[in-house]
Order: C-alpha cells, then sequence, then structure tokens
C-alpha cells in the first residue's frame, strides 16, 4: 500500500500552519546545529577548564586581599560573590558570540541561511531555531559552572541549580540582542562596536563588586545595563536569597528577550525574504 | 637580434639530474635541461608533472633534494639573495595585493629591491602603459577582470629590470581574448631580449611563444627541442580524428561505456590503419590516426569501409606528441 | 614601441651572507606598514581603550574592596591597588594582544593572503620575513603601550620615572610571545587546535601572572608554573618599573625575554621558512 500523500488534511488555519512550521522549524535548525557541531565536541568539552580557572584565579586570588563581602545581609566569600556573576556573564558571552560571529558567517558569507529558506522553514523557525542553540549551547557552559559552584562548594546544591534556568534566560535574551546586531552589521568590523560596549557593561555589572562601591549616579547607569539583572538575579538565586523584587529582574529579561526576538525576526524577514 | 653562440657557461638556467622530493614522492624525479640568455622556454606538462616544484627551486624559494641547479650562474642555496635580486616572477595566483592601488602594487614591490620612491613610481607608470593598464593607476585591485590582475601581475614582475622571468601558468583561467592579449605582450618581452621561463598545460601556449620547451609528466623530462622538432620526430605531419556514433545521444564513448557495435567500429578503424601502416590512437571518445597526408590516408580508410559519424583532418600539435610519449592526454 | 628593459635599474649586490639584516626588516616592515589597514583603530582600541575601561572599573571597583581591608594593600606591596593592577594590566594587554594578532590572523596572511609566498621571492630572505611579522605585531602594540603608560601617569598609578621604559617592556612580552605563538601558528594545517591554545593558554596567563593579585595568595605549584610563563615576567617588570624598585630582580625579567625571545624567534623563523617553503 503507498502511503498516501493526503493522509492528513493540511492546515487550514494559517495561524495553526504557522505555529506548526514554527515548531518543526525550531526543530530543524536546532537538528542541523547538532550535526556541525559534531566535530567540536572536544572543545565544547574543554569548556569546563573556564570555570574552574576564573573561580580558582579571581575568586580564591582576589578572594584572599578582598576577604569576605555581604550580599543581601549575608557574608560570603569573595569566590562565592563572584561565581554566580561569573556563571551569568558567560552565559551572555556564550549565546552573543554564537549569535554575532557565526550567525553572521551563516548569513553573510557562507550564505548557509538563503539555502535552507528554501525549504519550507519559516524566519520565525530560522530565528527561533538558532536562538535555542545558542541558549543550548548556553546551557551546557552554565551547566558547567553549577556543577563548578556546588564542587567547590560555594553554593548550596539546591540553590546552585536554581539559577541556572536564569542563565537560560540570560542567554535568550542576549542571544535575541546578538541576533538583531547582526542583523543590521555590513562587516566583521561592526562587531567592534558591540566589544567595546560589552565589555565596560561586563566589568561594572556586579559580577566582581557589589553596587554599593559605586556613586549614586553610576548606579542608575548600572540598573538600566541588562547583564546588571543578570548577575543580580543569578546570585539571588545562587545564595539563597532570592526575594519576590527579583521578579523586576526577571521581567527586564523577557522584555529584553522579545522585543529584541521580535525585532531580528523583522529585520531578518526583510533581508532574506525580500 | 642578435644570434646567441650557446654555451653552457652562460646558461641563464642550467639543471642537471635536479630532483625535488617531499617526504618518499619525487615531484621532480632527476631532470636535465639548460635555458639560454634571449630565449623563451616552456615547461609544457599536465597537473602534476613536477614544474611548479622546478619552478619554486629555480625561484630558490624550494630547497634542492638533490642534482645541480644553477640560476644566472649561481647556486640557489649559497646565493639565493643575488638570483632573486635578478628574478622577476609572476606565480599563478597573481598574489596581488588588494589593501593597495595598481600603481602601488608596483611600487611597493620595487622598494624590495631598493629602488627609491621615485624611482619605483616612474618605473611603475613605464610598466603600466606596457601592460596598457596606465589609465587604471589609481585604481583599486578588486574590480579588475582576470586578465587585467595577471597583466599587473606581469608588470610588478619586471620592476627591478630582471635577467629572467619565471610564469607560472601565465594563461590559466583566462577568456581567449585575455590570453591572445597576454601573449602579445610577452611577444613584446621576447623582442626586446628578455629571457622567459613559462610552465603551462596548453599545448597552443607552448607552441606560440616557446623557443624551445621541454614536455614534462610525473616529475620526468619525456622530450625537448623546438615545438616544430617535437612534432616532427614523435609525430606526423597530420592527425585525422574519427568519431564514431552520435555525440548528442551519448553513444560515442566506446572504450566499454558505450553500446558494443560502436567499439567495434573503433577497433576496425584502428587495425585498418596499421593495415595501412598507420599509428593510431584510441581516446574515450575519438580514434586519432597519425599521417604525413591526412587527405590520403582518410580516402584510404573510406575505401575500406571504415565509416565514422564525423571526420576532422588537423595538423599534429605538441598535445599529440605528449599523447604519443605517454598515453594520455595533457588535460586529464 | 619604447622598451621596458631599462637597464638604468640595476639591483646592487646584497650578498651581505648573513641571513638577517637590518635593511631586509626595514623593507618588510615598510611594506607592512603600507598595507595594514586602520592601523590606528585597532591599536587604540586593543591598546587603550580597553585598558581604560579594565582599569577604572575593576581598578577603582576592586580598588576600593582591597584597599579599606587591613591586610588587603599590605600583602600588595604597593601604596594601594590602583597601582598594583596598573602596571598589570598594561603586561597582560600585551599578552592577549599576541594571542589575538598571532593565531587567526597570522594563519590567514600564509593561507588565505599569501602576500608573504611572493615578499619570499625578493631580495629579503624567509627569516626576514618571520621577524619582521613578529615584530610587527610587537611595534604596534608598543605604541598603544605608549599612550597607555601615559593614561596610567595620569590616573596616578605610577610612582616612578622608571615608567618611561614599561612600554618596551610590554612590548617585548608581546614579541617573545608573538615569536612562540606565530611559531606553532604557521607550522599548522588547520584553526582547529587555536581555541584550546586561548583556553589554556591566554586565559590561565591572565588569570595567573600576578596582574589582578599577587601570586603569594595561590598554591606554590601554580605558582612556580606562572614563573616560567613570559605574562608574569611581563608583569613583574612592569610593575618595577611603575614603582621605581629596579633592581637584580628586573633584571632576570631582562635576561629572560632576551634569553626567551631568541629561542622563540628561532622556532618562529624554523617555521617560517619551511611554510614558505612548501606553500
Amino acid at each position: 500500500m503507498l502511503p498516501s500523500t493526503t493522509s492528513r488534511p493540511a492546515p487550514a488555519d494559517h495561524r495553526e500552519r504557522a505555529v506548526h512550521g514554527l515548531f518543526t522549524g525550531v526543530l530543524r535548525v536546532f537538528e542541523h546545529n547538532l550535526v556541525s557541531y559534531r566535530r567540536m565536541w572536544l572543545t565544547l568539552a574543554s569548556g569546563i577548564f573556564e570555570p574552574l580557572m576564573y573561580l580558582l584565579g579571581m575568586g580564591y586570588g582576589m578572594g584572599s586581599i578582598i576577604g569576605d563581602l555581604s550580599f543581601r545581609g549575608d557574608i560570603v566569600s569573595y569566590a562565592a560573590f563572584i561565581g554566580p556573576g561569573l556563571m551569568a556573564s558567560s552565559a551572555m558571552n556564550g549565546t552573543l558570540f554564537d549569535t554575532t560571529y557565526n550567525f553572521f558567517f551563516k548569513l553573510r558569507e557562507s550564505r548557509q541561511y538563503d539555502g535552507m529558506l528554501v525549504t519550507p522553514l519559516t524566519i520565525g523557525g530560522l530565528v527561533g531555531g538558532e536562538l535555542s542553540w545558542a541558549v543550548a549551547r548556553g546551557a551546557i557552559y552554565s551547566g558547567f559552572f553549577v556543577l563548578t559552584l556546588i564542587g567547590l562548594d560555594l553554593a548550596e546544591p539546591l540553590h546552585a541549580l536554581s539559577a541556572w534556568p536564569a542563565t537560560l534566560l540570560t542567554g535568550w535574551a542576549f542571544g535575541a540582542i546578538g541576533a538583531t546586531l547582526t542583523s543590521y552589521a555590513r562587516a566583521w568590523t561592526d562587531f567592534d562596536i558591540m566589544d567595546l560596549v560589552v565589555q565596560p557593561m561586563f566589568l561594572a555589572s556586579t559580577a566582581f563588586f557589589p553596587l554599593a562601591v559605586f556613586p549614586e549616579w553610576a548606579q542608575t547607569i548600572v540598573w538600566a545595563t541588562p547583564l546588571f539583572h543578570a548577575v543580580d538575579l543569578t546570585r539571588a538565586l545562587a545564595l539563597g536569597t532570592a526575594g519576590w523584587t527579583d521578579l523586576v529582574h526577571v521581567a527586564y529579561l523577557v522584555v529584553i528577550g522579545l522585543v529584541f526576538g521580535v525585532m531580528a525576526r523583522r529585520r531578518l524577514h526583510r533581508l532574506l525574504l525580500s | 637580434m642578435a644570434v646567441v653562440t650557446f654555451s653552457t657557461a652562460v646558461s641563464v638556467v642550467r639543471a642537471r639530474n635536479l630532483v625535488k622530493e617531499f617526504g618518499d614522492q619525487r615531484a621532480v624525479d632527476g631532470i636535465d635541461f639548460d635555458i639560454a640568455p634571449g630565449e623563451t622556454f616552456a615547461m609544457l606538462g599536465p597537473n602534476g608533472a613536477g614544474k611548479s616544484s622546478t619552478m619554486k627551486m629555480i625561484s630558490t624559494v624550494s630547497p634542492v633534494t638533490s642534482g645541480e641547479l644553477r640560476v644566472l650562474g649561481r647556486d640557489p642555496s649559497a646565493d639565493g639573495r643575488h638570483i632573486r635580486a635578478r628574478l622577476g616572477v609572476v606565480p599563478q595566483e597573481d598574489i596581488l595585493d588588494m589593501a593597495l592601488t595598481v600603481r602601488e602594487n608596483i611600487t611597493v614591490y620595487g622598494r624590495y629591491f631598493d629602488l627609491s620612491r621615485a624611482e619605483a613610481r616612474r618605473r611603475a607608470d613605464e610598466l603600466l602603459q606596457f601592460v596598457q593598464l596606465a589609465d587604471r593607476a589609481d585604481d583599486q585591485v578588486r574590480p579588475l577582470s582576470g586578465g587585467m590582475k595577471r597583466r599587473l601581475s606581469i608588470a610588478r614582475s619586471m620592476v627591478n629590470n630582471p635577467e629572467l622571468i619565471l610564469l607560472d601558468e601565465p594563461t590559466t583561467g583566462l577568456d581567449p581574448q585575455a590570453r591572445h592579449l597576454l601573449w602579445e605582450r610577452l611577444y613584446q618581452l621576447k623582442r626586446q631580449g628578455v629571457t622567459l621561463l613559462l610552465t603551462t598545460h596548453y599545448m597552443d601556449e607552448a607552441e606560440q611563444l616557446a623557443d624551445r620547451l621541454v614536455i614534462m609528466d610525473r616529475g620526468r623530462i619525456v622530450a625537448e627541442g623546438t615545438p616544430r622538432s617535437l612534432i616532427e620526430t614523435h609525430c606526423s605531419r597530420d592527425v585525422v580524428e574519427l568519431r564514431f556514433g552520435d555525440p548528442a545521444l551519448g553513444t560515442s564513448g566506446f572504450d566499454g561505456t558505450g553500446p558494443d557495435h560502436l567499439d567495434d567500429e573503433a577497433s576496425r578503424a584502428a587495425a585498418t590503419a596499421a593495415r595501412l601502416d598507420l599509428r593510431s590512437e584510441r581516446l574515450s571518445d575519438r580514434v586519432l590516426v597519425y599521417a604525413d597526408d591526412g587527405d590520403s590516408a582518410l580516402a584510404g580508410l573510406t575505401a575500406r569501409d571504415v565509416t565514422a559519424a564525423s571526420t576532422l583532418i588537423r595538423r599534429a600539435t605538441l598535445e599529440d606528441v605528449f599523447l604519443t610519449l605517454t598515453g594520455r592526454t595533457l588535460v586529464e | 614601441m619604447s622598451s621596458v628593459v631599462d637597464p638604468s635599474i640595476t639591483v646592487a649586490d646584497t650578498d651581505s651572507g648573513r641571513d638577517i639584516t637590518a635593511g631586509g626588516l626595514a623593507r618588510i616592515l615598510e611594506h607592512l606598514y603600507v598595507r595594514t589597514p586602520a592601523k590606528y583603530r585597532s591599536v587604540l582600541v586593543s591598546g587603550v581603550v580597553s585598558p581604560i575601561f579594565f582599569l577604572g572599573l575593576l581598578g577603582l571597583g576592586l580598588g576600593s574592596l582591597v584597599d579599606e581591608r587591613q591586610n588587603g594593600a599590605a600583602a600588595l606591596g604597593t601604596a594601594n591597588y590602583l597601582e598594583f593592577i596598573g602596571p598589570g594590566l598594561l603586561a597582560i594587554s600585551a599578552v592577549l594582544w599576541a594571542f589575538g594578532q598571532s593565531l587567526w590572523p597570522t594563519a590567514g596572511e600564509i593561507k588565505w593572503d599569501r602576500t608573504y609566498l611572493l615578499t619570499a621571492v625578493t631580495p629579503v630572505s624567509k627569516a626576514e620575513i618571520a621577524v619582521a611579522h613578529v615584530a610587527w605585531i610587537a611595534i604596534r602594540f608598543t605604541a598603544a603601550a605608549v599612550l597607555f603608560t601615559a593614561v596610567l601617569v595620569v590616573a596616578g598609578a605610577v610612582a616612578s620615572w622608571w615608567v618611561v621604559f614599561a612600554p618596551f617592556a610590554a612590548g617585548a612580552t608581546t614579541l617573545v610571545l608573538s615569536s612562540i605563538i606565530c611559531g606553532y601558528t604557521v607550522r599548522q594545517e588547520n584553526e582547529d587546535t587555536f581555541p584550546m591554545l586561548l583556553r589554556l593558554g591566554a586565559i590561565p596567563m591572565f588569570l595567573f601572572s600576578g596582574a589582578f593579585f599577587p601570586l603569594s595568595e595561590i598554591p606554590s605549584a601554580v605558582a612556580w608554573l606562572a614563573r616560567v610563563t613570559p605574562s608574569w615576567h611581563g608583569v613583574e617588570l612592569c610593575r618595577d618599573l611603575a614603582q621605581g624598585s629596579v633592581d637584580a630582580g628586573s633584571v632576570i625579567h631582562v635576561a629572560y625575554f632576551l634569553v626567551v625571545g631568541a629561542i622563540g624567534m628561532r622556532y618562529a623563523i624554523t617555521g617560517f621558512e619551511r611554510a614558505l617553503s612548501e606553500a
């Protein structure tokens, strides 16, 4: 008996079709990346060294000349203080790298997306898929971080695990920002501007020292940057001092993710399909 | 042009039993040749014949594995600088600097030969005039056509007034018009007495430009001489090409790929040629019959019921020489 | 038509017999200078803007935490944290610049750009190409280092006039490190191992060379490993100069640069010679 191509009625509603297309699209792109990255598993695996080194270096090295810090009333070692901060920023760096340099290469140089869009894949599926992949990659690195924090006794296991979803949220938000930036970039050198902004944001994000160190006027500026929210939320969860006020951080990151996600999708639609 | 009394003492390039090995691969397997001043010398052969490896040794970039090599009378391993100062090189991939203008590509190169900036600029303009790129002197290199880039590369190679110019596959990748323009410029250089050494896998290029050439295959020299003498020695004057079957229907291949009866036709043609005392070669799509008089050879074959779908009578070329000597074609 | 054979151009005999001459290096450096696009911008960013961010944010941020502790500043050996981290950042940017320039950009020169293949058929030697390539990396950084040192002086992170030599100490750090990394890069078939090199080379050097905290604060095994690296010697020498505590120890750092630099350069030269012969 021959398989029938009409055994399933085609989705009559166009929205239903779009959602169906989006889901399978995301899956396809995710799968595609999985295959491409097969060979890079070794590099990926060696990524466990980074969190370890940063915590040992900055955490203990600096910790011995800084001593303990107070965070929301609790006294914590410097290593325990910066651990979650580094975890959040590495989630940012990871997805940012993927959604900028990698994304730009596939978009402009290898023109991989032009080829992919000839298939039933939609722009929504493309962006969703690439973003999911970036977040998944970031999630693996963050996972290493969680293990390192628990292993070095810098956080209670349950608290450290509760911080993990925060890094996914962080990854998603910054991935969306990165995708939008990339859709506007015209040459590799355009990303230099991004580096120039990310670096001070990273240094000032309170990953390394508390907000109280800043003068009042500077604190407002720091509060406006997305990485601060990611860092503060991750730290609050990891150290077990999260409260309802931290929902502000969550809301901030969600808004960023949605706004930039839509922007990226719209921009790419114009670039690739018109 | 003055008659040059040829003596090995003034060879521009002299190779004796020259060998180049990469690991246990012999890219150049013991070759001998001399290049006289003012002559245009070609190395003709397919890819992998060892031409580029030989060129790299002559340009002193690649060390000689064994054997003797003298360039401009000097040993490349000892006097590399001296040789390179008097050499002009046109590499296969041009290697032009996209960050610089057309003129700058020449002036910047000229500085390596200790030309002053003024001298380099003057020389650049002179050379751009020669290759007919003077109007593009201040343009970027990227938008130039392949032929223009190659002409620029040739102009650049002359900035130091070299005694010997090496050209590695100078017209590969160029369209016919660009090729002819390039040959024309190289003719001019010849007439001005510049010694040229070129490698190529195009037999028409070797025939047109070379005073003498060597045919190389798998690291060895299989023949040497002038284009005329090579054809006369190893080949007949004419070649009769016989095609069997209809190429449009894809039935012309007969070395096991096409219908059996075409195979038989080809074998019969070859046998008939042999009976007429004519040498023949079977290619994948043709039979070539070598004769000094193509017309009478074809008549003789037809009289003995050799019928081909299409026939062609032409002069023998260096490609035929290569085929005769190695059993393969120049372009695989 | 006029002849393009120009007898007025005769190339002088450059048979000095030596593999590396000042003239040859000058020619290649001139070429590199002319063909480097936007030379100033990347130098300014990596050498000045970025370190200023680090100095301002980390220096002051961490500094306020360190200085207010009783035992904080004492372990540093300097008056305050800013004076400690300032020269450290100078040396560490030299390290990061060396990695940045010696991996992908160097591989690109050999594999994609191929300009050096053409340079190899001019009178300069392959050894000179190697030295000039590495030197160009160091020269560009030294220019940025001069600017950054000026920033350090203005920021009050400097305690001695010896600091005028600090840019050259930083440049030497780049030179030594670049020679080794370039020697490695030109021997590779592809760039697959580069991310690993950054992870296992650049990051540990960044963290454990004494730029941010003294080596006395980490286990001695790691500390002894750090003392082998050019980055540690660079940090120490830059700090010695900035603090004016120039002594026998500083001389040892200089000697280290000379010895390891010579070895590194030889490694780079043999690498380039092989890469340019067999390309």
